[in-house]
């Protein structure tokens, strides 16, 4: 998103804003050429207090002021909004069709703005209990399904894991959905940078 | 060490006491107490940061790691809270001491410190006297020789002479005195049924409970959102969650626990505070199969470590017997009394954790030594895996028929052998 120059907001539910700003950091990223915008979904707290620079841009309260929440990200300008930790909705006790009404909003939203680029980023945690049918309803409103799982191969010191490339139920609709082809490739996670590599490709890549 | 002291110029807030900073990711970092378990961390546990442990199960392995951070508690002068739901705290009985708390300046009337403080004597009579008057040299710094015992606030000790993590000895224990003096909470199961009493919106949720409790002890000067005030100085608080999820805990909901994980994470973020919790994990299991919720419960935490003993691998009390009978696997667990499983490292503030850089024990990756624990008479010791010899130290190499046969081979057969004794070079 920054490499286009476009603003992303981050919701998150599992990591404070400085977490963030620290790995971008490390990542190379100069957060003053890039429009960021934080949502504080951890903990309804009032964090005013805090620095600018590791201030949040909102704090998303209780369920009954997530239509003001709404009202706010629809204001906001046509970005890339990033939600990181989707299931924790279910771990502060609510239930999946809350969860996914949450999610929906927010597709609604990126769909509504029709610019070029606009997407809407969502991961989470996925168990085979309690997560997993959040996951399969993500997944039939989805155009792509990312999967990062451990080598299957046993665990590597050069590889940290790999991800599988899916198409999901919606990708039909996309203009390209023909040239695309669901794939694994191995990743490696360092410190300022992710490295994704076909299997094998290790050596040369690293 | 280097007499070089860093100034730390006024305007600038001074550390904690006991804790050091992370320079990979810049994290506040605290000891657990165990300097092999702080070395698998990275250095230590982040605060703001949940170490999950999941507990060995029929022994007690994992109430020793737990009494070692208390025990740190203590010697740093960090507050302390303890939650335990099913039985009540007994500190004195529990918490390892450590060298310099003996020779503390005790309180009248307190018997345990008269005690020890007599002991001394008569061990420091009983020693060559002569050594009496010279400074006791004890592998720390001459600076703390003589440190009086660590108190909360106390201007004595300051973050530059407060060990950063203290040598304890089980075979010692920390002095009542000492345990009155330092700042501990104790909520213990008869706390929390009155604080739920009092409170109307609990609905009998012990989690949400104990959840308001830490809450209100961070908001009480361990909050990173509320400042100081003037000429005070930032101390941490640790919080130690018993067997939490045993059948002690009653919540209102099947998820309650997740819903207490995912607050707890919330509030620790936010503050100067670092939480361990110990979880039976082995009464979430299902014909042997872990349930799922155990997966999402690992998932809240920064770090989870599983310690699995060897008696604990028994499915009943009289097949450990039965084991040390026969003698199977007697040289394992002569060394080592279980294994070490690092099942997730913290890595707040950074993509990768940062104990594969700075462990010596664990390297990390596919390359990742076996870690097992021994509880020795003085130290609870974690330590790479090293299979025991073949053939076990107890075990005779050659067997006696053959010492026998060897022993009737005519001597001085070899070359440089002596008349009468047995050739070394003799094969």
């Amino acid at each position: 998103a920054f490499d286009n120059k476009l603003p992303v907001t981050l919701i998150s539910f599992t990591q404070t804003y400085s977490h963030y700003v620290h790995i971008l950091r490390k990542m190379g990223v100069n957060l003053a050429n890039h429009q960021i915008q934080f949502v504080n979904a951890l903990l309804p707290l009032d964090l005013s207090s805090l620095p600018a620079a590791t201030r949040p841009h909102f704090t998303l309260g209780p369920k009954e002021q997530w239509p003001e929440f709404l009202k706010w990200l629809e204001s906001q300008p046509p970005s890339v909004i990033i939600i990181d930790g989707l299931c924790s909705l279910l771990d502060q006790g609510h239930d999946l069709s809350t969860a996914l009404w949450f999610f929906t909003a927010c597709q609604r939203i990126v769909e509504s703005h029709e610019v070029s680029g606009a997407r809407l980023v969502a991961n989470m945690f996925v168990d085979d209990d309690n997560t997993e049918p959040l996951a399969h309803a993500v997944i039939r409103r989805s155009h792509y399904v990312l999967s990062f799982e451990a080598l299957a191969s046993g665990a590597s010191s050069d590889v940290s894991g790999q991800l599988t490339a899916v198409a999901g139920h919606l990708h039909c609709q996309l203009p390209a959905s023909k040239t695309f082809k669901p794939t694994v490739l191995h990743y490696k996670v360092s410190d300022t940078t992710v490295l994704f590599f076909s299997p094998g490709q290790s050596r040369i890549v690293l | 060490m280097s007499s070089f002291k860093k100034r730390v110029p006024a305007s600038q807030p001074k550390p904690p006491p006991a804790t050091r900073v992370n320079p990979h990711s810049a994290q506040l970092l605290v000891s657990t107490g165990v300097p092999a378990l702080d070395d698998v961390l990275g250095g230590g546990l982040p605060v703001g940061g949940v170490l999950l442990i999941e507990q060995d199960r029929q022994t007690g392995y994992s109430n020793t790691l737990l009494s070692y951070f208390a025990s740190q508690a203590i010697a740093a002068g960090h507050k302390l809270c303890i939650v335990n739901a099913d039985r009540d705290v007994n500190l004195a009985s529990q918490l390892p001491g450590w060298a310099g708390v003996s020779r503390s300046a005790t309180e009248p009337g307190t018997g345990t410190g008269t005690e020890t403080e007599q002991g001394d004597t008569s061990e420091k009579l009983e020693i060559a006297w002569r050594y009496q008057n010279l400074p006791r040299v004890d592998g720390r710094d001459a600076d703390a020789q003589g440190r009086s015992e660590p108190s909360a606030g106390s201007s004595a000790a300051t973050a530059v002479d407060t060990p950063y993590c203290e040598k304890f000895d089980l075979s010692m224990r920390i002095p009542q005195g000492v345990i009155d003096r330092a700042s501990v909470e104790i909520v213990d199961g008869d706390a929390i049924s009155r604080a739920m009493a009092s409170t109307e919106s609990s609905d009998g949720d012990m989690y949400k409970c104990v959840l308001d409790k830490i809450s209100a002890l961070i908001n009480d000067g361990f909050s990173s959102l509320k400042p100081l005030p003037p000429n005070a100085e930032r101390n941490i608080l640790r919080i130690e969650l018993r067997s939490l999820g045993s059948g002690f805990w009653r919540g209102s909901d099947p998820n309650a626990i997740l819903m207490f994980l995912h607050g707890l994470r919330g509030l620790l973020r936010y503050s100067y505070a670092a939480c361990v919790i110990s979880f039976p994990a082995y009464l979430y299991e299902e014909a042997g199969v872990r349930l799922p919720i155990v997966r999402r419960i690992e998932h809240l935490c920064d770090a989870v470590i599983e310690l699995e003993s060897f008696e604990g691998s028994n499915t009943t009390p009289s097949s450990i017997v039965a084991q040390q009978i026969k003698g199977e696997a007697a040289a394992a667990s002569q060394e080592y009394h279980g294994f070490l499983h690092i099942h997730k490292l913290p890595r707040l503030n950074s993509l990768t954790a940062s104990m594969g850089r700075l462990s010596l024990l664990h390297t990390g990756g596919g390359s990742a030594n076996n870690l097992a624990f021994r509880l020795r008479r003085k130290k609870f010791s974690i330590e790479t895996y090293h299979l025991p010899i073949e053939g076990g130290v107890t075990e005779r190499r050659v067997p006696a028929k053959e010492e026998t046969k060897t022993s009737r081979l005519p001597s001085g057969a070899g070359c440089g052998s002596t008349p009468g004794r047995k050739d070394p070079l003799e094969f």
